[in-house]
């Protein structure tokens, strides 16, 4: 029979040799501390919270003392969650088995800027924001710009490979990124690029590429503790502008005009769907005023030179307008583009199926779908979570974005969202289990349409995770166990997240 | 305060402050005050003011640069 090898708890032992090597002040036992790193904005089983709470919450500063947490977790065995803003949405920062909570947030020093060669070089705990705000005097910018901008962190945005608004114009984290120093879970300290081991070179052919492997691991691998990230001017002009369509088979042929226009300073291209026009009519300010025969939305922005941005938006004008888009003005774009750099302002409420309003938790299903899937996608996430709706009462369908993800174009996939409401309070074991199996319907849509689980977010979280080996069923995910076994011998680095406890199976002719 | 459509209602007209009706509001009632809400809007237009300069040096409108109209439809002179 197959036997789990799980971490061990923290002991006293523990808690005193993480006092000795990093001092009192950066470990934390008290309720306030740990009870604050124990879930994300992601809807939680609340009425278990106790389950995920970590024992010890640590407060590193520098890449040797993250070094020395890991040779100590090592030792006895007990396992170690990074956490950066805590904002991921697949619960990458929640502690499955308790254990060490890292909180790399102290970690926020620059500690190069070379204009020279267009770099700059930071710990992990830094956010971007702040970042840019130090940037601006320079006229250089950093151009990572998720929803959840003034609040995530850099680390936390390597962490999940994250996905930015502006990618299609500027790249995303993961092309962002030049080098990497990491700690292995054994505690070596490296240094990973594109090839090689320059630290500034972008593309290099030296060596394996093992900077890549390091992006997008929900700290299953490593603990970033640097990063050199890519500098771009800071973009003299940007133009947004948002389109009305009496149809959503009208407004997704447009995004595909839209996308394939060849045009360079197009840094995004957003579609809403009939559902998401619905629910902005009900409950946002900007979307109210709108005459009911807009029934789908597509949000274009322009960045860059100001003579290339003026021109493109006469190239994206007309192209709108040839397909059928009716121009929604300048406040709704301007003001609507510039609150989408922090959706913490995404209302906390949703509605019963009499319309009721409650305090609701945003859910933000995520996939990666091919254009031509999307119709199809549309149709199914909406049969399935009305199911749910109708079955349930405790959840609200909030609409569908489709957002352009490929870096440096607009075409080819995208970043597809169904945003759900949860009645947290109203939860239970049961409805928890409704909610798991939900999701669980959602990814099987994604996988029949030759999706993958999440474009941005991670597929950590039950209901995505259980699928992973799935999606990766030609070789990959054998090969990802067997490098998580290598790095990480005794398992201690995030157990569990990615499926990856299945390393550990102890079976018959395992390794 | 009027009804714009079915469950939301306009609170403000000088503001254009949106809101769910309160029927429909009375699990989770809210009590803000005139002051307060205009706070909260002034707010939010400088927020976004701010994120506008972040991103950018300029920001350029559409209806500046093509024919387009600057009002969209629903806008008051549209
Ligand atoms: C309102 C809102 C909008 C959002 N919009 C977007 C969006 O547009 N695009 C997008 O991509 N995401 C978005 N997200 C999700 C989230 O912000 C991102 O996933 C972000 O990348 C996580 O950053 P964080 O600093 O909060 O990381 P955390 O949630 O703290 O951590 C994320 C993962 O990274 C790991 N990690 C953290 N630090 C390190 C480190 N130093 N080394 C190794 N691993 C590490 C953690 O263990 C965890 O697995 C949004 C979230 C919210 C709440």
């Amino acid at each position: 029979m197959a036997t789990l090898t799980l971490p061990n708890p923290v002991t006293d032992k523990v808690i005193a040799e993480l006092e000795a090597a990093l001092g009192k002040d950066k470990v934390r036992t008290d309720l306030g501390a740990r009870i604050a790193r124990t879930r994300v904005p992601a809807p939680f089983p609340v009425h278990r919270f106790a389950e995920y709470m970590p024992d010890v919450v640590v407060l590193p500063e520098t890449a040797e003392e993250v070094s020395a947490i890991l040779r100590i977790a090592n030792q006895y065995r007990v396992p170690v969650v990074p956490r950066a803003g805590g904002t991921g949405l697949a619960d990458g920062a929640v502690p499955l088995h308790k254990g060490i909570l890292l909180d790399i947030k102290k970690m926020n020093k620059i500690i190069e800027l070379d204009l020279i060669n267009r770099t700059v070089t930071v710990q992990p705990g830094l956010n971007m924001l702040k970042l840019n705000e130090f940037l601006a005097p320079y006229g250089v910018f950093y151009p990572d710009d998720p929803a959840s901008y003034p609040v995530s962190i850099i680390g936390g945005r390597i962490g999940t490979s994250g996905w930015s608004l502006i990618g299609s114009r500027y790249g995303h984290t993961r092309d962002l990124v030049i080098s990497l120093q990491v700690v292995l879970p054994t505690g070596e300290i490296v240094r990973l690029s594109d090839g090689g081991g320059a630290p500034k070179v972008r593309k290099a052919s030296t060596g394996y590429n093992l900077k890549q492997l390091f992006i997008g691991t929900q700290g299953t691998l490593g603990v970033v503790t640097e990063a050199t990230l890519e500098l771009f001017p800071k973009p003299e002009a940007e133009l947004a502008a948002f389109f009305g369509y009496e149809s959503f088979d009208e407004a997704y042929r447009s995004t595909g005009a839209l996308s394939t226009s060849g045009l360079g300073t197009l840094a995004a291209v957003i579609l809403f769907d009939e559902r998401k026009v619905e629910y902005l009519r009900r409950d946002d300010e900007a979307y109210i005023p709108l005459p009911e025969r807009i029934k789908a939305v597509v949000a274009t922005a322009l960045y860059g030179v100001e003579e290339e941005v003026r021109a493109a938006a006469n190239r994206l004008f007309r192209i709108a307008k040839e397909t059928g888009g009716e121009y929604l003005g300048d406040e709704l774009s301007a003001g609507d583009w510039a609150s989408r750099h922090d959706r913490y302002a995404t209302p906390l409420h949703g509605r019963l199926p009499d319309g009721t309003v409650v305090p609701m938790s945003w859910h933000c299903e995520d996939a990666a779908i091919i254009y031509s899937e999307l119709p199809a996608i549309k149709q199914k996430w909406h049969e399935i979570t009305d199911r749910y709706i109708r079955q349930y009462g405790i959840f609200d369908n909030w609409g569908m974005f489709f957002y352009s993800n490929n870096p440096y174009k607009g075409w080819g996939d995208y970043l597809v969202e169904i945003d759900i409401g949860i009645w947290e309070q109203a939860l239970n074991e049961e409805t928890w289990q409704a909610w798991v199996n939900l999701k669980r319907e959602i990814t099987r849509a994604t996988l029949e349409h030759q999706g993958s689980i999440s474009a941005c977010h991670g597929a950590c979280r039950e209901g995505d995770a259980e699928f992973i080996p799935v999606e990766m069923h030609e070789g990959g995910f054998e090969l990802m166990k067997k490098i998580k076994r290598l790095l990480d011998p005794n398992n201690i680095l995030n157990p569990s997240k990615n499926y990856l406890h299945l390393a550990y199976v102890d079976e018959e002719g395992a390794p | 305060m009027k009804q714009v459509r079915k469950g939301v209602v306009l609170r403000r007209e000088d503001l254009h402050v949106f809101e769910v009706d309160p029927a429909l509001m009375s699990r989770v009632p809210q009590d803000v005050t005139d002051i307060e809400q205009a706070r909260i809007v002034k707010n939010r237009w400088e927020y976004l003011d701010w994120m506008h300069r972040h991103f950018a040096h300029k920001t350029v409108l559409l209806s500046e640069v093509t024919a387009a109209p600057s009002q969209g439809p629903g806008q008051a002179g549209h």
